[in-house]
């Protein structure tokens, strides 16, 4: 028993040495032709003033970096690798081949960014206005997302499993752009719900016999230069699976996400939901009737730009959860507890690819203790 | 052409809005179990929902149906699988009631398990993502086991 433990606490360092050489290789890859390397780092500090929710909240000074390198094998074929560093340490967003032979057939194969939701899209610091990530997408920075509270929100982003991604493009038109996907990845994991521990643990493996599915289209609308109604997309997001060692008990998520520019606003928003199958052997504190439970939420954003390097963004966001609590859950949570939120914040951007955030953020759940706090951060891309 | 296009367009959206509109029924849920309730402080339920689950029952580690690790410490499993319940490193029960000090479990969460021809790493793991547990956390376990470790 100890040896296994000994070995597999070995691993996660193997996953480390891999990102490292990823990093000590990138400069080199860089200068070579058909290489392409990107990255982001990001410090943020979250103050909350209630030091009764602080300290039950992964409050203070956290760190994102991440360093993406994509490698032009031949005209059909790419490489990319994008290694993230942040609250857990290092961890490999993606690793995958990427076959292209034609516009609407393309294969990607390893461990891949599963496509569910637009926020993934701009999941890098650099890439979206707000200080936080929304509720239904958080992954371990929320307050009240313990394991005994709201276990994190729908699908913590980003979402990263091992499989294959089938993918294509289609015009409609000369502005009308459709993106489509299917795939089979090992799906999510755990025991009674869904355990995001075990999902970014080695082995990065399926924990059952059976693979998980999805796919995910968009529309996305290009715009003439200059006319006010801007770029404009549509997208829906679905997969499902079962999460536990037996295959027994199962999980489906959908999500639906909008995104329109009118002038100089733009406006966005997203629906997640998840149902969740309980194990009927637990021991539950509510007689167990239906033997699911249900977490949806949506946000609503809008940001617009201030002079030359100023912009503010406002959001409003909801994340609800519908059932009976689990075993050993707090005794605060009920079987219908909802987080309201709303974030108000800016971007100064003072030389390119450098940015500061600031932000500030009232939380109200029926639950839990109401709260206000604010973000304030420092990055750059490049 | 132009016609047709804005007619697949217009499904889209309208199948958009039917998915937003079709969530399905809210789960029904039936009224408190007996037995259940706010577990009091010190109780063993108390330290179920503020350490075993939280700390300890990851599917990675102690959690679930055959857990990667010894012993299961999920919410309904940890009692029987701990008091009285023999460790594998060392010749000692996990919890021994009434003597903290012969239980297994605190010298793994004091990282004292060498002194008593066990092994291993402490308990939380210095790598786990919850950390380690507070010394107000191991005192009221130790308080618990002292109390004879009832299951309650």
């Amino acid at each position: 028993m100890t040896d296994t433990l000994v070995r597999r606490a070995r691993a996660p360092w193997k996953l480390l040495l891999a990102a490292l050489a990823l990093l000590a290789a990138a400069p080199a890859a860089r200068a070579a032709p058909g290489v392409i390397v990107s990255g982001s780092v990001y410090v943020d500090y979250w103050g909350i003033q209630d030091q009764t929710v602080a300290a039950r909240s992964p409050r203070g000074v956290t760190w994102d970096a991440s360093l993406k390198v994509g490698v032009d094998i031949h005209d059909d074929l790419a490489f990319s690798a994008k290694a993230c560093a942040s609250c857990h340490g290092i961890e490999l967003e993606h690793m995958v081949l990427d076959y292209q032979p034609q516009s609407w057939f393309n294969v990607q194969v390893g461990r891949l960014l599963v496509p569910f939701g637009e926020y993934p899209e701009r999941i890098d610091a650099s890439g979206h206005k707000t200080a936080s990530a929304p509720l239904i997408y958080d992954m371990g920075r929320m307050a009240y997302g313990e394991k005994t509270a709201f276990n994190l929100g729908v699908l913590p982003q980003p979402y990263t499993d091992t499989g294959a991604l089938v993918y294509g493009v289609k015009w409609l038109g000369e502005k009308i752009q459709v993106w489509y996907g299917v795939y089979g990845v090992s799906g999510l994991k755990g025991a009674n719900d869904v355990d995001w521990m075990a999902m970014r643990s080695v082995p990065y493996t399926d924990n059952n016999n059976e693979p998980a599915g999805g796919a995910r289209m968009v529309m996305a609308y290009s715009s003439d230069p200059g006319s006010i109604l801007g770029d404009a997309h549509l997208g829906g997001s679905f997969t499902a699976g079962r999460y536990d060692k037996a295959a027994k008990l199962g999980y489906m998520l959908w999500g639906a996400d909008a995104s329109f520019r009118v002038g100089p606003f733009t406006v966005r928003g997203e629906y997640a939901f998840r149902r969740t199958d309980l194990d009927p052997n637990g021991k539950y504190s509510y007689v167990l009737v239906d033997k699911y439970f249900q977490k949806d939420g949506f946000y609503a954003e809008l940001e617009h730009p201030f002079g030359k390097y100023l912009s503010f963004v406002y959001r409003y966001d909801e994340l609800r959860r519908n059932g009976a609590p689990l075993p050993g859950a707090q005794a605060a949570l009920s079987t219908d507890s909802r987080i309201k939120r709303y974030s108000a914040g800016f971007v100064l951007t003072p030389a390119q690819a450098v940015f500061m955030k600031a932000g500030w953020e009232y939380w109200d759940p029926t639950d839990f203790t109401k709260f206000q706090s604010f973000h304030v951060g420092f990055g750059g891309a490049f | 052409m132009q016609r047709g296009r804005w007619r697949a367009l217009t499904r889209l959206a309208l199948c958009a809005g039917g998915l937003m509109a079709g969530c399905g029924p809210t789960p029904t849920v039936g009224g408190p179990a007996p037995g259940g309730g706010t577990p009091a402080p010190g109780t063993f339920a108390s330290l179920v929902s503020d350490v075993f689950v939280p700390y300890c029952s990851s599917t990675a580690c102690h959690g679930g149906a055959s857990p990667n690790y010894y012993p299961q410490l999920d919410a309904d499993t940890t009692y029987d699988q701990i008091v009285g319940a023999p460790a594998t490193q060392a010749s000692l029960n996990l919890v021994e009631p009434n003597d903290p000090a012969a239980s297994y479990l605190v010298l793994k969460l004091r990282d004292q398990q060498a002194g008593a021809g066990g092994s291993g790493t402490v308990m939380p793991p210095p790598y786990a993502a919850e950390g380690q547990l507070d010394e107000a956390t191991i005192e009221a376990i130790e308080a618990w086991i002292s109390n004879g470790a009832p299951n309650d």
